[in-house]
């Protein structure tokens, strides 16, 4: 049995994803020890070269033909985003064990590693935390009267069929994204995996609830685009809040960082590469 | 990313410590989970004391555990898996106490968030 992560990144306007994803796969190494494969349009994977970083910290670079973009605002800027391919996960996988992350996610632990060899088909991330105890309902629900929410930023999965149809009934709700906008109540301008998850696991537990589905052990810990991050070394973290005058400082924990600003301008430091 | 020295020196103290102890508890929960089988098991005092008490009215090394997926998992090797949950146990609660002791007993913000 094969086993690895599985990481997707497309470069836009302003946020070197191929840049995070080098970064994201040598702290797997360092921490979790598994072999990393990249998803990532040519652009990407010719700047993460022209950057000097080496290509071979990843054992697969796997193209993606996908075109699907949007534009959202993010920090007062309109960028593109192509983060749509990640339901093609279980076509492009070349493992039998597959742990997809997003690349903002801090690796400081072995906490992952738990999953390999499950029982299940897969396992979704739900429960997560600010990290300043900050209330997101948005991140309890789809929706004030919509489904619950699950994330797209951590899953495990096994190649087996009852994880294809899982991927399958994602890419039917992707496909059919507008329509379900209206049933499950979110906003349609925003293609979110997250969302796209979330109805995927109703669906599969009958159009009732996703209390069935495995989940992920333990919290996600996050902090939001308007917290900071303020240091960042091979062991801890530095992140503050400069509206409640919040500060915290994290070890041996994995933390989903959205301030990808900050993050993009600490990985440069710890990767060596200039800002551009 | 904003002024580390001046959002320390504004911050408030009770809350910085609330905010560490709650990651400290967060990761000693991380701590006390195992896996095993295909199963990820929550280590507690209750889930050992339980699982010590079937084993021992048991006739077989091998019990059906539920997993926190409730899903009921093989344990192959029972005294073997109670050993290796006591210790993963120890281990978590004693990487908890160590740090809560050194973080309660820092006085300030700054000796919080940079020793």
């Amino acid at each position: 049995m094969t086993q690895g992560f599985l990481l997707f990144a497309h470069d836009n306007e302003r946020i070197s994803y191929g840049q995070l994803a080098v970064w994201c796969a040598q702290r797997i190494h360092q921490y979790l020890d598994r072999p990393v494969s990249l998803v990532a349009d040519p652009t990407t994977v010719d700047n993460i070269i022209a950057a000097g970083l080496d290509i071979n910290v990843f054992d697969h670079v796997i193209t993606s033909s996908s075109t699907t973009q949007q534009v959202k605002s993010y920090q007062g800027e309109m960028l593109t985003f192509q983060n749509l391919d990640r339901v093609s996960a279980w076509d492009l996988t070349p493992y039998d064990e597959t742990i997809i992350i997003d690349t903002d996610i801090v690796i400081q632990s072995k906490k992952l590693n738990l999953l390999w060899g499950s029982a299940h088909d897969y396992m979704v991330c739900r429960d997560a935390r600010d990290v300043f105890g900050h209330p997101h309902p948005d991140f309890d629900w789809v929706s004030t009267t919509g489904v619950k929410f699950f994330w797209a930023t951590e899953f495990y999965f096994r190649k087996t069929e009852k994880s294809h149809l899982f991927f399958k009934t994602c890419k039917w709700v992707k496909e059919h994204y507008p329509w379900l906008s209206v049933l499950h109540q979110y906003n349609v301008n925003l293609l979110r995996n997250d969302y796209i998850w979330s109805i995927a696991l109703h669906m599969l537990g009958g159009t009732a609830h996703a209390n069935w589905c495995p989940v992920i052990p333990g919290e996600l810990l996050y902090v939001i685009d308007k917290s900071n991050l303020e240091s960042m070394t091979k062991e801890q973290i530095v992140l503050s809040h400069t509206a409640g005058k919040h500060v915290c400082r994290i070890r041996g924990q994995d933390v989903h960082v959205m301030n990808k600003n900050d993050l993009q301008r600490l990985v440069r430091q710890e990767l060596g590469v200039g800002n551009e | 990313m904003g002024d580390l020295e001046q959002i320390m020196a504004e911050a408030h103290y009770q809350t910085t410590i609330k905010q560490q102890r709650e990651l400290l508890v967060s990761k000693f929960q991380d701590a006390c989970v195992i896996p095993h089988n295909g199963g990820i098991f929550d280590i507690t005092p209750e889930f050992l004391a339980g699982l010590k008490l079937r084993a021992e009215h048991s006739e077989t090394d091998q019990l059906w555990v539920v997993d926190r997926n409730r899903t009921c998992i093989k344990i192959l090797a029972v005294d073997k898996f109670i050993q290796e949950s006591i210790e993963a146990y120890n281990q978590a609660t004693e990487e908890f106490g160590t740090e809560w002791q050194a973080l309660r007993t820092k006085r300030s913000v700054e000796a919080i968030i940079t020793k």
